[in-house]
């Protein structure tokens, strides 16, 4: 008898303790989604105006698109009528062989290695500001046409 | 209270050392107009004197800039700050903050410590009334934590000066 009801009591506080942390653990959850979306609407406001500048300038290019612009190996020769090979990023000069990329649209060059590094978080060109995203789509639409 | 965070700071990395160096060369051989650099053996922080351009609002005025830079200079803009007393410039707050795009959000890394001082240079020489932002009392007692310009965000709007 006094075990059964010992039993019981246990039984009952276990129930009551997980509810408790059931509806703990949900409320936090609740709490979470509610600021987060808070922030974000803050945040949404606070940056409307600049968006289209930050969507440009923020968000790099995908790893696909990156490999996709053209590379050359740099070759003396060929370059004897560039007046000053040296990759801007990094101010060194070109040395043969070399790998380079070329922009698409305004033809500025770079050591691949360090320009792969910029178009990982932005999509400009460094010297001139042509976006890189826009040209290649350009590019791609007008030869479906 | 800079210094501090500059002890605080992440050593340079190898590219950026390298092309600090290119850069400082660069600058012995063809230093931009009206601008002086204090030789120190810190790389990493550059002292600049800057005289204001003849024939300006700032002419025989002689102002100090400071240069700070990150781990990974060139893919970050340096950190760019006069050194009070700043001058009186409409961009220019009294704790030296510059309200100045291409130092924040419109970095590149094609951009060298010379290209920016000749921008600020021209900032200043724009000027045709010497005073402090509208919002500076304000701006500066947010930043007494020795907060870094770079962590604010800025609103640039005013392309005439």
């Amino acid at each position: 008898m006094f075990g059964s009801g010992m039993n019981l009591i246990t039984t009952v506080i276990g129930f009551g303790m997980s509810a408790t942390f059931i509806v703990f653990v949900c409320t936090k959850m609740i709490c979470r989604r509610i600021r987060g979306s808070q922030t974000r609407l803050l945040f949404q406001t606070e940056s409307r105006i600049d968006l289209e500048q930050a969507e440009a300038e923020i968000r790099g290019v995908e790893p696909v698109v990156v490999a996709a612009i053209p590379t050359i190996k740099f070759n003396r020769e060929a370059f004897k009528s560039m007046e000053d090979a040296q990759c801007s990023i990094c101010l060194g000069e070109y040395e043969e062989k070399e790998v380079l990329r070329i922009m698409p649209k305004c033809a500025h060059n770079f050591h691949l290695s360090c320009i792969d590094v910029w178009l990982r978080k932005h999509s400009t060109c460094p010297v001139c500001r042509t976006p890189l995203l826009d040209s290649l789509e350009f590019d791609t639409g007008q030869s479906g046409t | 209270m800079t210094s501090s965070s500059a002890h605080s700071r992440k050593a340079l990395s190898k590219i950026a050392c390298n092309r600090l160096q290119k850069e400082l060369v660069e600058w012995q051989v063809n230093p931009p107009a009206g601008f002086k650099h204090k030789v120190t053996d810190n790389l990493q922080r550059w002292i600049i004197e800057v005289n204001g351009a003849p024939g300006t609002i700032y002419a025989n005025e002689t102002y100090q800039l400071q240069v700070d830079f990150p781990e990974h200079y060139p893919m970050e803009a340096p950190q760019v700050i006069f050194i009070p007393p700043a001058p009186l410039h409409p961009h220019i707050y009294s704790n030296g903050h510059i309200c100045l795009d291409i130092l924040y959000d419109s970095w590149s890394p094609a951009m060298t410590v010379s290209s920016i001082c000749i921008s600020i240079l021209s900032m200043l020489s724009s000027a045709t009334v010497k005073q402090r932002p509208t919002d500076n009392d304000r701006y500066v007692k947010n930043c007494q934590n020795g907060r870094s310009p770079k962590e604010t965000r800025w609103w640039f709007h005013d392309d005439k000066v």
